[in-house]
């Protein structure tokens, strides 16, 4: 088989199986010598569970894969082994370029020795030489802002400082391919804004990244592809929008809901919705000069079809260094996303340093229910939150009339007489890049 | 920090921005030391799949890749092995002599006081023949059982490192080899040092060129040794215990504290052969023969390159030995740590 410049890693049937039972000796001797272990009756030997199993793709240079799945899908299980720091038991793969990883934060890392020695053990680790990991450390040690704890043992780190330094490590080796098991943004807000920089930039650059997250928004943000896994195997590959939705409609979660690990707090500095406000849009009207909330009156609830305002009120001190941008979801209770809007969407620019920011919202499409409106403040990308806050009350929405469901869609009805119904049904069309690939 | 600094929160937007501009991946500038995961394990044009079954003298093969390719790694590993033993401490490069030298004083006075142990028909002035028999013996042995205790434990104290980082983990035991051998020599080379200063005896000459052959076969036999036994250890946590209990017992089964010739202890000729088995005795012999110059002539009853040759064999033999049980269940490690 031709190896094509194009193919950065390749994956065929790729399988990686753990023994059960059966004690460490027995496990030992089964791989020294099988044909003495099959002499133990059945009980006493190992039984293996297929963590993953006929795993294929191929990923292109510069693509980022995104692996979504439940927990023991076998997410994990891949990355070690593209990684190189599990084994396959059955298939191969092959990886046309150099690869860091970060599997765990704080891999490798030596509690005894500094920050700086850490840095220098992971790279030789790799293969790579002194020479050229000590060229890094300075790029390292700037980027991990660990200043004088730099030179300091790793175990007088806070978490946050060894999440840092090994996200820093992992990403400042230029690798072709870099792996990242559910950690690409560490640390404080300001810190996971700056891990976010870096990986778009690493994208940018033509780096290729393969990462697993539960945060389906992330994947559809960092990745054009998506693998979805589910006990060991593939249920499907292909474009992350396709994926997502796909995994998301089985599991009834939305593929915009953000990942519930990674909780929002209030920022102390930077940038930060000060309030945000449900208003009667009727009263102000759509030519209202209503920018700090003259007009109208804030509302906890109202009926269908009504006008409402969200007004949101922020502060950005340094709207040069970190621009902003504003959105809101509307979330029913229990959690389905109804509604997603932002400013970055819809190409508005949030100027200045603070202001009030309107979203007039006419004619509600939504019947009743209990929604509630969070404001997001994301970064200028949409990719990193800094913020969400929710208002002070959940929307309810109370319906008079006799329709149901969640939204009133615009329709309309004909009523024709030359009508002959087709006589088979159409076969269900798959979508449109979700179909399973196979690899060739 | 660098001399002109600008303003601070200039400085952050600015230092992120040359940070992102470096992180390009440069894939026209050549990297050979960089090894793929999974390259060292001879998987032909790049294919990484699922060990192969056999294939020795293959994998033995890929040991000069693997030590060419993570030289930086050992060297690292060995040179902070070493820094760490002894930085901080008061006396410094002195600790690998004071430790046989303290073991040594107490079996001295055992052996030699208490159990009056003589080197009858030693050179006429030469009265040093048994401490300094002792000292030697001591001296190797403390070196090769630290090695073979403390790689009998890495995997698994390393822990955090395998399942987590692709690096070729026979390289943990090595490591700990190369730097007791580099020990060793230090010592070894202070007590020619002191012999040659003080004359108490005779200063070996020739004998000195043998000195890198042993400790090449030394370096066979501990590694395999060490090898063995860490990968055993993973799979039977008790390994450790029984090697301390064992190494306690081979230490009197050897001789390191007794000469094992009927001139000095009468009645052991019919032991004599199970001596000979023993092949740390041999390595202690080839030691003998350079650090005492093969003298009293007594207590060698074979030649330096013999003794040297028997024991390159046992190095050889242990060393595939160790090296074929740890690359079987190398692939099993990281799921059982």
């Amino acid at each position: 088989m031709r190896r094509d410049p194009q193919l950065l890693v390749e994956v065929e049937h790729l399988g990686k199986s753990y023994a059960l039972g059966g004690g460490p000796i027995v496990r030992a001797l089964e791989v020294l010598w099988p044909s003495l272990a099959e002499l133990l009756p059945a009980a006493r030997r190992s039984s293996r569970r297929w963590a993953l199993r006929h795993a294929g793709f191929t990923l292109k240079r510069g693509e980022a894969l995104g692996l979504v799945g439940v927990n023991g899908a076998g997410k994990s299980t891949l990355l070690k082994m593209l990684a190189g720091a599990a084994t396959p038991d059955e298939g191969r793969y092959r990886v046309n370029g150099t690869v860091t990883s970060l599997l765990e934060l704080g891999t490798g890392f030596h509690p005894d020795f500094t920050g700086r020695e850490n840095v220098l053990l992971n790279g030789v680790l790799l293969g790579r030489s002194v020479r050229e990991m000590e060229r890094l450390c300075a790029e390292v040690h700037e980027f991990s802002e660990l200043g004088a704890a730099f030179d300091e043992p790793v175990r007088t780190y806070s978490t946050g400082m060894g999440m840092r330094l090994g996200f820093a490590v992992a990403t400042a080796q230029e690798p072709e391919l870099l792996i990242l098991d559910e950690v690409f943004a560490v640390g404080d807000l300001a810190f996971q804004k700056k891990c976010i920089d870096r990986l778009l930039a690493f994208r940018a650059g033509g780096g290729s990244l393969i990462l697993c997250s539960h945060s389906l928004y992330d994947i559809r943000q960092m990745c054009e592809r998506a693998l979805w896994l589910h006990e060991g195997e593939v249920v499907q590959a292909g474009s992350s929008a396709a994926v997502t939705n796909a995994y998301a409609a089985a599991h009834g979660a939305h593929p915009e809901s953000s990942s519930p690990a990674r909780p929002i707090l209030e920022p102390p500095v930077g940038p930060r919705i000060l309030a945000a406000r449900i208003f009667d849009g009727g009263a102000g009207g759509a030519g209202g000069a209503g920018g700090d909330g003259a007009t109208g009156q804030e509302v906890r609830g109202c009926a269908p079809g009504a006008d409402l305002e969200v007004r949101i009120w922020w502060e950005n001190p340094t709207p040069q260094k970190t621009p902003v941008q504003l959105g809101i979801t509307l979330t029913r209770r229990g959690g389905e996303l109804c509604a997603g809007l932002g400013t970055h969407l819809d190409g508005v620019r949030l100027v200045g340093e603070r202001g009030c920011c309107v979203l007039r919202l006419p004619a509600l499409a939504l019947l009743s229910g209990t929604f509630t409106v969070t404001a997001i403040l994301f970064d200028e990308q949409g990719i990193h939150r800094y913020q969400e806050r929710p208002t002070p009350t959940d929307l309810v929405i109370t319906g008079e009339g006799r329709e149901v469901g969640l939204v009133r869609l615009d329709h309309s009805w004909e009523q024709r007489t030359d009508g002959v119904p087709p006589l088979a049904e159409p076969a269900p069309e798959l979508e449109g890049d979700g179909n399973k690939e196979s690899a060739a | 920090m660098r001399p002109h600094q600008p303003h601070p929160s200039d400085g952050a937007g600015k230092s992120l921005s040359r940070h992102l501009s470096n992180l390009r991946p440069r894939r026209a500038e050549a990297r050979v030391a960089v090894l793929r995961p999974g390259a060292e394990r001879g998987g032909e044009d790049g294919w990484v799949g699922p060990p192969r079954r056999g294939g020795m003298w293959g994998s033995l093969s890929a040991w000069p890749g693997v030590l060419l390719g993570y030289r930086d790694l050992i060297r690292t590993c060995v040179w902070r092995d070493l820094r760490q033993r002894f930085q901080g401490s008061a006396l410094g490069v002195l600790w690998p002599l004071v430790h046989p030298l303290f073991l040594f004083g107490i079996y001295y006075f055992v052996f030699a006081e208490l159990l009056g142990l003589r080197m009858p028909g030693a050179l006429p002035g030469a009265g040093a023949a048994l401490g300094l028999w002792m000292f030697t013996g001591t001296l190797v042995w403390t070196s090769f059982a630290d090695s073979v205790q403390r790689s009998t434990s890495c995997l698994v104290d390393q822990r955090n490192l395998l399942g987590k980082l692709a690096f070729p983990s026979q390289l943990l035991p090595l490591n700990i080899v190369l730097a007791n051998l580099a020990t060793l020599c230090v010592a070894a080379l202070s007590l020619l040092f002191v012999t040659a200063l003080t004359g108490v005896w005779v200063t070996p000459r020739w004998e000195l060129l043998y000195l890198p052959a042993i400790i090449l076969a030394q370096a066979l036999f501990t590694s395999g040794l060490g090898l063995l036994l860490a990968a055993l250890h993973v799979f039977l946590r008790d390994t450790q215990q029984l090697v301390a209990i064992t190494l306690g017992l081979a230490m009197f089964l050897t001789p390191v504290f007794w000469v094992p010739s009927a001139a000095a202890i009468p009645g052991i000729e019919r032991w004599l052969h199970l001596v000979e088995l023993n092949p740390m005795h041999h390595l202690l012999q080839a030691w003998r023969g350079v650090l005492m110059a093969g003298e009293p002539q007594f207590c060698f009853t074979a030649s330096l390159s013999s003794s040297l040759a028997t024991f390159s064999l046992w190095g050889v033999c242990l060393f595939i030995l160790g090296h074929g049980i740890f690359r079987s269940l190398q692939h099993r490690f990281a799921d059982e740590i």
